[in-house]
């Protein structure tokens, strides 16, 4: 009971540095290269394992962290309207760039590390999975994110609860695309630009209004303006 | 009482997201300006460039649409930089974006030099017909033609006077 409690409020990494006769950190580390290079369910000790597959959830995580933010940083900072949304070719490159950069490896090996099942945290035991699974839902999870976001900001410009939206009313928006080319969808979509421009982080791309008679414009692409019109949709 | 196993895949007609975002591409794409100047309270910074609804990597469209159909690459780049194919550090999308133009401008550059090579082939082939027709003229020619006539003992006679001496 004691054990259980502390591992609640220390967590299992600082349990499992606890347990007795453990190795050094650097048979630790060479243990856990050997066990991921070998890319099969090694036959060590339960806490053996779950020490290396901490390591490597944690190392994972990192390159995950960096992929998800090349993700927002390509939607928000598109140029171009196929960097918008990221597809599975595209993914796979800032996979690859993300692995070289954060763990400083070779173009070779970071093309083989999303591919290589490594020992990760299940629970209380430890399973083999490979580092790509971990991404496949990365794309959508954002995607998710600027929906609501954009949902948001477009409701709230139209004067609608977007949270308690009826279905009626969110179908009339639908007849027509009305929700893109009725006056008041037309005036609404710079309104969702600029929720998602702040969201992701590229501000500039919203130019004020710099003299009279100006009103100010967002700088995007169509991929952009789709984008949100999807989001809507 | 009937059981049964659910058969896999859709079964109603939900779209992706990615789905959806393509044919919203098409379709507000006849609806925004084709220039790049604010209109609306919006400015497409793409908007004048007629490859703004692509949705696939440039590399897939250079390789598999036809140019007639808007399939040929971006002639960005373009320096002959065969080492920047892996991205590195920091960048994202971006870095993808200026490799690619790299990478299709090495393809533009083969074919413009593939094509500055024909020309300069046929320029030759142009050159050499017209030296032969000139040779040809100048075998032609009939010898009065030539205003200097040199005869064995080495001196030159001007053509006129000598006819006016005989």
């Amino acid at each position: 009971m004691a054990q259980l409690e502390t591992a609640l409020n220390k967590g299992i990494e600082k349990v499992i540095e606890s347990v007795g006769n453990s190795p050094s950190k650097a048979t630790a580390t060479t243990m856990r290269a050997k066990v991921n290079k070998s890319n099969a369910m090694s036959d060590l000790p339960l806490e053996e394992k779950i020490k290396i597959s901490l390591a490597n959830k944690a190392e994972m995580e990192k390159v995950w962290s960096v992929f998800e933010m090349s993700v927002n940083a390509s939607a928000g900072g598109a140029k171009l309207t196929r960097q918008t949304y990221v597809g599975t070719l595209a993914a796979w490159d800032l996979m690859i760039s993300s692995a070289m950069s954060v763990l400083g490896i070779s173009e070779t090996e970071a093309e083989t590390y999303p591919l290589s099942k490594l020992l990760f945290p299940d629970g209380s035991d430890v399973k083999m999975r490979t580092v790509t699974s971990w991404f496949t839902s990365s794309v959508p999870y954002m995607m998710d994110r600027y929906r609501k976001v954009i949902l948001k900001a477009y409701f709230s410009a139209l004067g609608i609860q977007w949270r308690t939206l009826d279905s009626a009313v969110a179908n009339s928006w639908l007849v027509r695309s009305g929700y893109r080319t009725t006056p008041h969808g037309k005036a609404a979509v710079k309104v969702r630009m600029e929720a998602f421009f702040k969201y992701t982080g590229f501000p500039e791309r919203i130019v004020q209004a710099r003299a009279v008679g100006q009103d100010g414009h967002v700088d995007c692409e169509l991929g952009q303006v789709s984008l949100t019109c999807a989001a809507v949709r | 009482m009937r059981t049964g196993v659910r058969a896999a895949g859709h079964q109603g007609t939900a779209q992706s997201f990615h789905d959806v975002w393509r044919e919203e591409t098409n379709n507000i794409d006849v609806s925004f300006p084709l220039h790049n100047r604010p209109h609306l309270g919006i400015r497409l910074i793409d908007g004048a460039d007629v490859r703004r609804t692509h949705t696939f990597s440039e590399e897939i469209v250079a390789d598999y649409v036809p140019p007639q159909a808007g399939g040929a690459p971006h002639q960005g780049g373009g320096n002959n930089d065969e080492s920047g194919d892996a991205l590195i550090g920091g960048d994202t999308a971006e870095a993808a974006a200026s490799h690619d133009g790299e990478d299709s401008g090495d393809k533009v550059d083969d074919e413009t030099a593939a094509a500055f090579s024909d020309a300069a082939a046929a320029e030759r082939a142009f050159d050499a017909a017209a030296e032969q027709e000139d040779s040809e003229k100048e075998i032609l020619a009939p010898d009065w033609d030539d205003e200097d006539v040199e005869e064995e003992d080495g001196d030159i006679v001007l053509q006129y006077l000598a006819d006016d001496q005989e």
